[in-house]
Order: C-alpha cells, then structure tokens, then sequence
C-alpha cells in the first residue's frame, strides 16, 4: 500500500510540475486541442488513482476541476482567464493535500466546498461566478461530487495521440550518487596504474592500460550524463508566476524561454531555482510598467521578459531580459551614497555599469524611499550570493527606460570542478578556478611591489599590499591566516593568487603553484563544515587527500573586511561603460588590455594567457638575434609587439618589461609590452578586419578602439625559427 | 542495555582498555597517510583516504585528556614503521566514516548486559561523557564507550 502510495506521489508531482506551464500555455493558445488533452489526462490519472486508494478529499478536487476541463474540450466554454484561474486554484489545492499526503500518508484536512462550487459554476452558466454567489452555493449543496456526477457519460478517457513507450527508468539519486563515487575511485585506481606501468610502451600491459584508460573515461562522463538535467525543470513554475504577477498587478506580461533544453546538474538546479523566481518576479514587479505607462512612453503595451540559456565553455550563462523601466543609475548613486555605501566623490566618477551593481549590496535591500527604485534591489545580495556559492557570477546591465538584463554564469556541475593546487610550506591545497583572476609570481626583482602598511592588524600582522598595475591589492598570507608553520615572507620567490569574490579583490600568498586539474569535490565531514574557509575536500590522483579552499572564507577568516565600494575605488579607474547594446552579440569573454608600445590599446582573451611577468630589463638576453629570458629552468622568446620599437630602447636600466606568457602546447611565448592595463569582461565585436597581420581587427573595448592582438600568430612565427639546441644558446650569452 | 549481550570491539589506548559496539565498527586499518585540517579543532587529527571515501581522524586521547603510547601523527604514516603507530579503527556513524588512531586492538568479546555497571561518580567528567557503563574483567575494567558521544562536536576540552 505505501509503494503504490509513494508510487502515485513521485508520478503526480512529475505530472503536476508541467501542468502549470500547460495550463498557462493553454490561456494564451485556447483552442490548442491537443494541450487540452494533455492536461485532462493528467488530471484524470489523479482522479482515477486517488479512487483507487480512497483519498475522498483529493478525489472530489480532480473530479470537478476534471468536469471543467472536459467542457472545455467538448466546446461548451471557452478558456478565458477566469475559468483558467479557477482550474489553476484546483491545481494548487491538489498540490497542498499531495504535499500533505507525503507528510503524513494521511489526507490533510480542508474544506474545498467554495472552490468545488466556483468550478461546477462553470458548467451551469457561460458567465463568471461572481465570489458571493459561490459561498452562497455551497450551503446548498452538501456533496457537490455527486451533483455533477452526470457529467461522466461525456469523458473519453482514451482521445490519446501520445503513448509513446516510456524508454527512461526511475533511479534513486542516493544510487547515482554512489555510482559516481565508485567511478572516481576507479579513475583514481587507473591514474595509479598508469603511473606503476611508466610510459613503456614496450610493457605487456601497455595496451590494455589504455584501453582501460579510456574506458574509464567514457563511464565517467557517462555517470555524469545521468545527473543532468534539462534546465527547462528549473523555468516550469515560471509561466504560472508570470501570469499570476500580471494578474494581480493589472500588467500585461509575456515571458519567452529559450534554450530550456540546456543541461545541468541537478544539484546546480536546485541551487538556482529560488534565485531565479525571485529575478523573474522582481521584473514582473518592478521591472515592466502598467499598460499605459508603456504606451506613454512609446512601447507595446505588453511587456516581455525573456529567459535565455545557453553553454558557454564548461559554464552555463543564463539571461533575463525585461522591457521595463530599468534601474536608474543615478538612483542607484544617490541611494548608495545616501546608505554610507560609497563616498560621493567615487559614486559620481564611476560608470553606470559598475553603479549599478550597487543593487546586489546587502546593505541596499532595505530601499524604501526612492519610487522609481524600491523594491528592485530587495533579496539581490541574496541572490548573488546564492549564485556565488555554487561558482558563480552575476551582473547587471540597464538603461533607464529601455530595460534591464541580469547575466548570470554558472557552472555545469558542483561535483567536478577545475582547481588550482597550489603549495603553503608542506601543505597542499586546491582553490575553485572560477574564482582566480590571475596569477602573480613575486620574484626578488618584483618584491619592491609588495608593500607594507606597520598596522600590527588581524591576526597581529602587519597589512601588506601589492602593487598591481594601477591597483593596491590586499593581500593574506595563507600559511598565516590558516596558521600553518613557516614563512613565506623573507622567501626568495613565492605567488600570489589573486581572487576576486563579489565586489572584493585580494592575493593569496602562496609558497607554490603547481598544476590545474578536474578534481571531484567530495564534502567535509560534520566536524570540519563549521570551518568556513573550505569548500570542500578532494583526492588526487596519488591518493592524497587535498582540502578545496573556499577564497570568500579564507578572506573573512583573515580579516579583509573590504566592502565592495572600497575595492571597486581602487579597481575602476580604467572601466567605463559603453552604450548597452540592444541586440545579443558575441560572447562575453574576460579580456587581458594593455599598451602594445604605440599608445594604443591592445587586448587578447585572457583565456589565451598562461602568466603575466614583469621581466627585469637586466635579464633580458640576446642569442641567434633574437631576445630570450631564463624563465622557470627553460628559455622563453620574447617577441615586442610593435616592431619598429627595439625591446630595450623602451625602458631604461633598473626598470622592469611586462610581458605576456603563452603556450601552445610545446611551444612558449613572452608578449613583450609597454603596459599592461587592466582586465575586463566583454565582447569583442570586430569593427574593422586588420591587413597587418598579428592583428585579428579593431573593435571598441571599454569604451577605446582596441586592437585585437591574434596570439596565435605570434605562437606560429615563433615556432618557425625556435632554435634546437636552446641551452647552447644560454652558454653563449652567459 | 536493553538487548540481552552485546559484541564489543576492545582497544587500548596506554594502559586502559576500552570497548565499541561491533556494529559500529566498520574496520580495522594499518595506519594511512593522513591531510592535516587547518583550524580543525584540537581533536580532530585530519582526512584519510579510505577507498575513495573520506574519513576523519578523531584523537580519542584528546578527548579524554589521557595519552597515548605512540602519539605520532599520522602525517608520517608512509615514512615511519607501522609497528610504531599503532592501528586505526574505523566506526561508523550518522553515515560518516571515523578513524581513531589506538595502542592496541584486542579480541571482540561478547558483554552480558546483566555484567555492565554504571560509570562511577568520581570518574573524569570528560570520560563520564562517552562512557555507557564499565564491565569488570579478571584483571581490569574495560570501559564501554558510546561511539556518538566520541566523535561528536560538543567536546570539552582540556
């Protein structure tokens, strides 16, 4: 009894969770006969099965709204809003006695008599029930189940057109979860092999090692296949969310949804789910105006607010777009400013585009005073830190008037993730790549960088900075702030991991980088969870267990209590905005700017950049005409970028060259340039194709006309002439 | 104790002898390489690897405020003679996995629930805290431990 019970309760919430969007649907397309259909049918099944298993309550609920819907299919009514809500109250009332029923396995408790009358209204009459009407019928009539009994003659139970063969299997997540543990084990047992075997290719057991490897591979992308999900199961509660605002509110709403089949873990959906109604219904609410304030102001009467998804490199991005009213920045500045959030001076210098993201402050959502504004910033610092638990990021971008889009970046997956492990003294630990900016490496020549500032603070150490470009970043010492024994302070050499969380930016000193790696998050025990400085723990592939450093604990634990206005001051000198576009266009990528030596801005994907030096001029070497530099127990050509400039003639004695480092794979690289600027998320939409060659275009980055520099070609001219012998090289020159 | 004799798993920790229900043990382990938890409380000695299951290392002898005889790390473990360390046990519990570093295991001896007395009044209020009873032997006391109370948060401290 209880299986058939859990049985009908998994198959009703499947069913009902479409119904919703069914239903919704069918308001905007009446005469769709098949939608109908559908929704019948679902109701039916209910109906039926709760007969079966004598649930009286939810019986009498599905039976009448089931009455309604098979009028609606005979063509007796027509499905106007009115009998639409009334179907979908039917709906919720069927969803609080299931949620009931999983609680307690017994039928909850209720009186459904108003809202049985107002359904049964609909087939005595073609006009609306009026509410006071329905009380007063249902003091009449005692069992309003029976009364409309007559109805039954006229259902067709089997008008199906679907009944394809169910070709999925119901699996319990506990199993799949197990599944992909027992994989991760196999990948560690294979990773071992392969380092017992080495890389003979004569041993017996090469071929098999490889075929095994890949085997292994295979299973386990294939395990992780069974947990994704298509992220439409996120979006199905929208539509009926959409219709309800724009009930309530007298608005008239569409909402589009595209890429609904895009695929996610589940867990990932289940972490955006609430984050995303409360984005929706802050559009709907605040977003799009009443009829005629848009026809006021020029617009269609009815608002759109549109839902996109799509893969993006290993992320899924996520966009909702309304044609409301948008955030006004000037709003967001007084309000920022008015809440001690921002001085006046740095409010008024920065653009819109960072101004605006004053809405995901926490401090912000208490708005109560500015109109045009109240209410939209409510819950934003909760949403974004949701998004950003899961390795996420959020941005907005508006236009007073036009409308508003929210760009959201998430991972595919939480439970494998790409890590960088790196080195505190003995101790490893991996740090999630989404939320490392760059890599800095502190080298003797470049320690007159780090500064200091004597304040003897949290944790009784003095605070230190770095001077990264036009920026200070604080930095912690995570040996220090994890008090782990030893000093990285009077070391030679050592790294810096520079993190951004939020609004926030700062470095983590490191002893050593090592490799970056897909590693499987495994969760913490009970005892370690109250540490907020992991996110996690990993195995590697030797079988050691490494901890997953989550950055925004590690700076709360440390004592970088930097509010967001206070980073963005020292970070925003080179960012301004350009005019939002209004059509979608090339992907938002993060962008490396720098002067090549001309003056002019240059920019490259930042995915193409391995490290970015800054090379002492005294170390750079001249050998078989060309420029070189010993760089990490290898030699690295450095090519300038403008060419008619000599490398030296640049700087003088005692300065130091940034330079850009790239690979490919065997090949390696140094950009060497005048400047390097900033880093920064755009697009890159090529206004003018280039002639010259290491040049891909121009187009207009943060507001300059920016060259677009083609790595690739500089990657290819330096393969023809690498010499192959290098370490001759270095004796020559030393 | 309400069922009528119960498996005990027996351990030495220095000179005391101490027992865990057998259904909560999942394993005995030779000592493994153990990560080290910084800002972990005081207890607990770290992460082990456990066939692709996490484990956490639980220092009993913390807890108790007693020592142990090889009070190594286990941060050495690979390097260092297993006969120096010891063993782990593995217990089982809220479905987590915990390994606690002793002397010494012994035989699983079966327990007369009509055998255990209450813990006495004058012992160590942190042993008092995860002891369920002692039962009298020819030569000594072996002290029934509640594998909850072990490993859970709420430790008091030395």
């Amino acid at each position: 009894m209880d299986d058939i019970l859990n049985d009908f309760l998994t198959e009703s919430s499947d069913n009902l969770a479409r119904l919703d969007a069914d239903i919704v649907a069918l308001e905007h397309d009446p005469s769709n006969t098949v939608l109908l259909n559908t929704i019948f049918r679902t109701i039916h099944t209910i109906k039926g099965t709760c007969g079966f298993l004598g649930l009286v309550r939810l019986e009498s609920v599905a039976h009448s709204a089931e009455s309604v819907l098979d009028w609606l299919r005979a063509g007796h009514l027509f499905a106007s809003p009115d009998v639409i809500s009334d179907i979908l109250r039917a709906i919720d009332v069927i969803k609080e006695i299931l949620a009931g029923l999983e609680r307690t396995s017994t039928e909850p408790f209720g009186d459904d008599s108003a809202l049985i009358a107002a359904l049964d209204a609909w087939m005595h009459d073609e006009e609306p029930a009026l509410t006071t009407v329905v009380t007063a019928m249902t003091t009449a009539s005692s069992n309003p189940a029976t009364r409309t009994s007559g109805s039954d003659e006229r259902r067709h139970p089997n008008g199906d057109d679907g009944g394809i063969a169910d070709a999925s299997l119901r699996v319990n997540v506990a199993m799949l979860d197990k599944l992909m543990n027992t994989v991760g084990e196999l990948v560690l047992a294979r990773n071992q092999l392969i380092q017992i075997a080495g890389h003979d290719e004569h041993s017996l057991y090469h071929t098999s090692i490889q075929h095994l490897s890949r085997i292994t591979t295979e299973l386990q992308e294939s395990v992780m296949k069974t947990r994704m999900q298509p992220i439409g199961t996120a979006w199905s509660k929208l539509p009926r969310l959409v219709r309800d605002i724009a009930r309530a509110s007298g608005k008239q709403i569409t909402l589009e949804m595209s890429g609904a089949t895009t695929e996610l873990d589940r867990q990932v959906i289940q972490a955006i789910q609430d984050p995303l109604t409360h984005m929706v219904r802050n559009s709907g609410d605040h977003g799009i105006e009443l009829p005629e304030v848009r026809r006021a102001r020029g617009k269609l009467s009815t608002g759109t607010i549109r839902l996109h998804a799509y893969q993006e490199s290993g992320h899924v991005v996520i966009e909702i777009t309304d044609d409301g009213a948008g955030i006004d920045p000037v709003a967001v500045r007084t309000k920022a400013v008015e809440r001690g959030l921002v001085r006046r001076e740095v409010a008024d210098a920065m653009s819109d585009r960072d101004a605006l993201n004053f809405i995901f402050e926490p401090g912000f959502s208490t708005a109560s005073t500015v109109t045009s504004l109240s209410g939209r910033g409510v819950g934003m610092d909760v949403v974004r830190s949701n998004i950003e638990r899961i390795g996420g990021t959020i941005d907005v971008r508006s236009t007073a008037g036009v409308g508003c889009t929210i760009h959201i970046r998430i991972p595919l997956t939480l439970a494998i993730i790409s890590a960088l492990v790196v080195g505190v003294h003995k101790e490893m630990f991996a740090i999630p790549q989404t939320a490392i900016i760059e890599l800095v490496r502190v080298t003797s020549t470049t320690r007159a960088l780090v500064e200091t500032v004597f304040s003897g603070g949290a944790n009784g150490q003095d605070a230190q900075f770095y001077r990264l470009r036009d920026t200070l970043l604080p930095l912690i010492d995570l040996g220090g702030a994890l008090r782990i024994r030893g000093s990285h302070a009077n070391a030679e050499e050592y790294n810096i991991v520079v993190c951004q969380t939020g609004a926030t930016r700062f470095g983590l000193i490191v002893s050593a980088v090592f490799d970056t790696q897909e590693i499987v998050v495994k969760p913490v025990g009970r005892r370690v969870k109250p540490l907020e400085c992991y996110a996690g723990c990993t195995i590697l592939g030797d079988g050691r267990v490494v901890m997953i450093l989550d950055p925004a604990g590690v700076s709360t634990i440390a004592g970088v209590q930097l509010d967001g206005a206070h980073a963005r001051e020292m970070t925003s000198t080179s960012c301004t905005a350009t005019a939002e576009p209004a059509e979608p266009m090339a992907a938002l990528e993060r962008l490396l700017l720098f002067d090549g030596g001309t003056g002019a801005q240059h920019a490259v994907p930042l995915s193409r950049v391995a490290r970015l030096e800054e090379i002492p001029v005294e170390r750079i070497e001249r050998a078989d005409d060309r420029q070189l530099v010993q760089y990490r127990g290898a030699l690295l050509p450095l090519v300038p970028l403008t060419t008619d400039v000599g490398l030296d003639a640049m700087l003088g004695p005692g300065r130091t060259r940034p330079v850009i480092v790239c690979h490919d794979g065997e090949t390696s690289l140094g950009l060497a340039v005048h400047e390097i600027r900033d880093i920064i998320e755009d697009r890159i939409t090529l206004e003018l194709a280039s002639e010259r060659p290491g040049v891909l275009g121009t187009a207009v980055i943060a507001g300059r006309a920016t060259e677009v520099v083609d790595i690739s070609y500089y990657l290819a001219q330096s393969r023809v002439v690498r010499p192959s012998t290098p370490n001759a090289a270095v004796e020559e020159v030393a | 104790m309400s069922v009528d004799h119960v498996g005990f798993v027996t351990f030495r920790m220095a000179r005391q002898w101490f027992g865990i229900p057998v259904a909560s043990v999942q394993e005995v382990l030779v000592p493994q390489r153990v990560t080290r938890i910084p800002l972990a409380p005081p207890d607990v000695m770290g992460f082990l690897n456990l066939r692709g299951q996490i484990v956490t290392m639980v220092d009993l002898s913390v807890r108790l405020g007693c020592m142990r005889e090889r009070p190594w790390d286990r941060l050495s473990a690979p390097l260092m003679p297993p006969e120096l360390l010891g063993m782990d046990v593995v217990l089982r519990d809220g479905g987590e996995l915990f390994a606690l570093p002793v002397d010494d295991v012994g035989d699983v001896v079966t327990v007369l629930s009509s055998a255990v007395d209450e813990v006495p009044v004058t012992l160590d209020p942190r042993w008092k805290d995860m002891c369920a009873g002692i039962v009298r032997r020819d030569t000594d006391v072996l002290m029934l431990l509640d594998p909850e109370r072990m490993v859970s948060d709420s430790v008091m401290h030395s």
